[in-house]
């Protein structure tokens, strides 16, 4: 599909996208060549509604340097062994770039100070189309500093850290999990500029988002070919790292979500991702968080940004110290600020049809009084889709193990008899991270199998704030098949539904139900106890059912059931 | 010492002369860039291993240190002559200046046979040389640094003298030296790699992808053989090597049209760039006759190994295949070949640009030495690049521009420099 190929990295042009070394792409670079030829096709001036489109300068260094590195440096062995992640990483920081990259990177700090995102661009997430979504480091560096020297130095630092991502304790674990080779993998990094403004020592756009042509999580009469757009302040890594963000449908923008207004002010955005841009006191080169800091929406007021984001809901206090935020974009979704749904609408519609898939883009936009808004088009690639036509019944009764109106995936699994479950009596929030650790010790019992389980939790499933829920990455459940997620008595935060593990959940076709503790049809939790427990943990157990249950999930209609199979 | 047949020093003044005329110089400035400002002859007496006392003749010769202090290497061979020294001072001056970095052109030498001579012989040549010069040389005045047949051993003997004369620590007196003991990285790959650094960026402007390229290589040294690695990692294909026999006192060109392999070949090199010609047969190497390197179908030349390579009389022998001649040693190309070269449309890159890299690293090498901090190799060599293909640029833009000769060009460009700096110190 792609016409348009990023140029060589030339010292004498300014070109938008272009590469060094040779080799692939690589999966977020190869997106980005799809960017590219959109955008030349849908926007031609580049423009839209007075919005101002452009593509951020982009270079990506290609897999073969990556080989090439792991060559002179003699890097294999020590990579493929079990060394803390720490370790590795310190010993790639060591070793020694290819020659032929160093003067090109040398020059591109030389002709670079802006802020840029340094991000994996894996060859094997490209080929397998599988996701590897959070399994390899990014990370943003501020790039302000007046010696070029620094510079380079944190480019060539960013760069040797995402190599080292690659052989992660997770990253391996994943590999495993999707029962792949990690030798095979080779990794291309695209070095971006970050699509943002500076606010003294604070660099973020005003917006990020994602936008998806189709729904998953499709609520009341809205419907899945609707499509979804996810928006947050500041930094996407909101939206990647499943923190609370704004989730609208294109066709509705003003459309009210379904929760109260004590629950939207209870789950909406409270804090944004900036990169700092002041002096660090600190030297941390293998952390990819090195530069970024947490700020919370009185620094968003102070910048001014938050006029485009939220808007104070005071009917609901009457102190006047208090300013109770809800960040749901109004400003722009219902008072037209900036006719940035249109432009989410046509862009979705219109690479629909020119991609025939579903499709999913990532953007950022720089906004500030003085000038024209700008979007940043970061990505467009298709959605994952699985199909198949399944008629659940809606049915209670002795052999039907949960029922669900809730339920994201499609299609049938008959092979479970493992189920691991979070351990309703004695389960506590304030023991997230322990729980966590427990689902990564319990999911290695099956790596090396071809057996996948059936997994039962409370509260938010992959949630970043401990309180709401399991704070728990992909690669310790990699081996999920079925995820049914809860309330609680007494607790009750707002489900995630999924949203934590989007791109995992369609790739491995993983069946995902969302239920209220109050639901009639909840977890039959009486047979659950009467089952064999093989392996009791202090907040888990596995139990071994002795038949496969029998699961059926209606993708279009949301709804899922669960049998027992012991007719 | 009569100098006979090819003189450099002759041929480096009538580079100058025809430079001068372009760029109009009068006559003051001329005289004065002709010559070396300074020349130190002088003998070093050494007690040798039999007991014997045996007197060499050494040479250090500033040629200008107009931009900065004068920079060249030390020069062990057995047919050293002062107008080698005398020319290649000068040529130090021009090199300094292309690649633009502050310092001046010097040269030394000591007339000698490594080979022959014993680790503790030479480490007393290279103490009585120091004790000889010390005054009028050190990081303010004249920066010496490894060249023919002389090493980081030598260098880091000379530095011990030189501190132990003035009674304290001058690691910005000499480069060169090892690795921990005022050493940079890169700098052992620095003159091979700048060679190819500017093939690349001749490559790019010619249009031609390194992966479809060729080239012979005249020499087995240290910068050739950093040169064929980096150019293996652009893509391209050595397929000849010529390197001179210590044992039968000759050269060979060493040749696998599939492609030279580095490594293999680096296993069966002595210490001076010598390939064992058994050995090399054995892998399956053609073995032709020295001179055969020039005359292979290739898309590059790289001299890199003594002058006067290039004559009048084999430069006939260039396949009209031949479209980059890189010139890794120091004065390959006589004047009368260069006019050959030019009517065969060859695109040349002259010496003193092409193997700059080592002076530019060298000056890396000061300046972390004065700044007491060491950078990372991928620093060094990154910068070195940039240094490098900056000065390539400039060179090939005004050649383009003026319609002149690559040579010429970078003539040019360093002559004008240094006059400009002669010309606002108020000597001419």
């Amino acid at each position: 599909m792609a016409k348009t190929e990023p140029k060589p990295f030339n010292r004498k042009e300014n070109e938008v996208f272009t590469y060094l070394g040779t080799g692939e792409y690589g999966e977020k670079a190869h997106g980005l060549i799809h960017t590219l030829n959109y955008l030349e096709q849908t926007f031609p001036k580049l423009e839209f509604e007075g919005i101002e489109i452009f593509i951020p300068k982009s270079l990506v260094i290609m897999s073969d340097v990556f080989t090439q590195f792991m060559d002179e440096n003699c890097l294999w062995d020590l990579a493929l062994s079990d060394l803390p992640d720490e370790h590795i990483a310190q010993i790639f920081q060591k070793a020694s770039l290819p020659t032929l990259l160093s003067g090109d990177l040398y020059e591109f700090a030389l002709a670079t100070n802006y802020p840029l995102a340094v991000r994996s661009s894996s060859i094997l997430e490209d080929s397998l189309n599988e996701p590897f979504a959070g399994i390899y480091h990014t990370k943003m560096l501020p790039n302000w500093y007046l010696d070029p020297q620094a510079r380079f130095q944190k480019i060539i630092q960013a760069v040797k850290l995402i190599w080292s991502s690659v052989y992660t304790q997770s990253a391996k674990r994943y590999f495993k999990a999707i029962k792949r080779d990690i030798r095979t993998e080779r990794m291309a990094v695209l070095i971006q500029e970050v699509v943002g403004s500076r606010y003294g020592d604070r660099y973020y756009p005003a917006i990020s988002g994602v936008a998806r042509s189709y729904n998953y999580y499709a609520y009341n009469d809205h419907k899945p070919e609707d499509g979804v757009i996810n928006l947050a302040l500041g930094l996407g890594k909101t939206i990647v790292d499943g923190g609370n963000v704004w989730q609208y449908s294109p066709t509705r923008p003003a459309s009210p979500p379904p929760f109260s207004v004590t629950d939207m002010l209870h789950n909406t955005q409270s804090s944004f991702y900036a990169i700092h841009m002041g002096e660090r006191e600190d030297y941390d080169p293998i952390n990819p968080d090195e530069f970024l800091d947490t700020h919370y929406l009185p620094d968003a007021k102070w910048d001014g940004t938050l006029a485009y984001c939220g808007r104070v809901y005071n009917e609901i206090t009457e102190n006047p110290d208090y300013e109770p935020w809800i960040v749901d974009f109004s400003p722009i979704l219902i008072y037209d600020m900036m006719p940035l749904n249109n432009l989410l609408h046509k862009l979705l519609k219109m690479s629909e049809k020119i991609y025939g898939l579903k499709v999913e883009i990532e953007f950022a936009i720089k906004a500030d009084p003085q000038s024209k808004p700008k979007f940043g088009f970061l990505q467009i690639r298709p959605m994952i889709m699985q199909g198949g036509c399944v008629e659940v019944k809606k049915e209670t009764g002795k052999n039907v193990l949960l029922y669900g109106e809730n339920v994201l995936g499609n299609g049938f699994v008959d092979d479970i008899t493992d189920v691991i479950m979070v351990k309703r009596e004695s389960f506590d929030p304030k023991n997230s991270y322990k729980i966590a650790a427990e689902m990564d010790k319990f999911n290695k019992d099956f790596l090396d199998s071809d057996k996948r389980y059936l997994l039962i939790t409370y509260g938010r499933l992959g949630s970043s704030d401990p309180w709401l829920g399991i704070p728990v990455d992909w690669s310790s459940i990699g081996k999920v098949s079925v995820i049914v997620e809860s309330t609680l008595p007494g607790f009750n935060p707002e489900l995630s539904q999924g949203s934590h593990f989007f791109h995992n959940l369609l790739a491995f076709q993983v069946k995902y139900f969302s239920i209220s503790e109050s639901d009639p049809n909840h977890l039959d939790y009486e047979w659950l106890n009467a089952q064999t427990v093989i392996r009791d943990g202090k907040f888990l157990k596995h139990l071994q059912l002795k038949k496969p249950l029998k699961i059926q999930v209606d993708g279009r209609k949301r709804t899922g059931i669960i049998y027992k199979n012991e007719e | 010492m009569k100098e006979q047949g090819f003189n450099p020093f002759q041929m480096a003044q009538e580079q100058f002369d025809n430079v001068a005329n372009i760029l109009n110089l009068d006559t003051a400035t001329r005289e004065l860039l002709r010559t070396p400002m300074r020349e130190y002859h002088f003998s070093i007496p050494v007690k040798m291993d039999d007991g014997k006392v045996q007197v060499f003749k050494g040479y250090r010769f500033q040629h200008n240190d107009s931009r900065g202090p004068a920079k060249g290497g030390i020069r062990f061979h057995p047919q050293e002559t002062a107008d080698t020294v005398r020319a290649l001072s000068m040529w130090m001056t021009w090199k300094t200046a292309v690649v633009d970095i502050p310092l001046g052109g010097g040269k030394g030498g000591v007339i000698c046979d490594p080979h022959n001579l014993s680790l503790r012989e030479q480490e007393q040549i290279c103490r009585g040389y120091i004790r000889q010069i010390a005054h009028d040389i050190g990081p303010l005045r004249d920066v010496p640094a490894p060249d023919v047949m002389t090493n980081s051993q030598h260098m880091l003997w000379m530095l011990d003298e030189y501190e132990t004369i003035m009674g304290a620590k001058y690691p910005g007196m000499i480069t060169g030296k090892p690795l921990g003991l005022g050493g940079s990285l890169g700098r052992t790959e620095a003159t091979g790699y700048g060679v190819v650094f500017v093939i690349r960026e001749a490559l790019k402007e010619m249009n031609l992808k390194p992966q479809n390229t060729t080239a012979s290589v005249q020499g087995f040294g240290n910068v050739a053989q950093y040169a064929i690695r980096l150019y293996n990692q652009l893509g391209g294909k050595v397929i000849a090597v010529a390197c001179w026999d210590q044992k039968e006192q000759k050269s060979f060109t060493y040749r696998k049209k599939d492609g030279v392999n580095i490594d293999q070949l680096v296993g069966i090199t002595d210490r001076f760039g010598g390939i064992d010609k058994q050995q090399a047969q054995t892998l399956g190497y053609e073995v032709l006759p020295g001179e055969a390197w020039i005359s292979q179908e290739v898309d590059i030349l790289i001299p890199a190994a003594i002058e006067n390579q290039i004559t009048e009389k084999t430069v006939k022998d260039i396949s009209p295949k031949v479209k980059i001649i890189a010139e890794g040693a120091n004065g390959p190309t006589t004047p009368g070949a260069d006019k050959v070269l030019q009517e065969m449309g060859i695109f040349l890159i002259p010496d003193f640009l092409a193997n700059a890299g080592g002076v530019t690293c060298s000056y890396f090498e000061q300046v972390q030495c004065n700044m007491n901090y060491f950078w990372d190799k991928e620093e060094v060599l990154g910068k070195l690049d940039v240094k490098m293909t900056s000065a390539f640029l400039d060179v090939s833009r005004l050649a383009k521009t003026r319609k002149l000769y690559m040579r010429d060009a970078a003539y040019v460009i360093a002559i004008n420099r240094v006059a400009e700096a002669c010309k606002q110190h108020g000597w001419v």
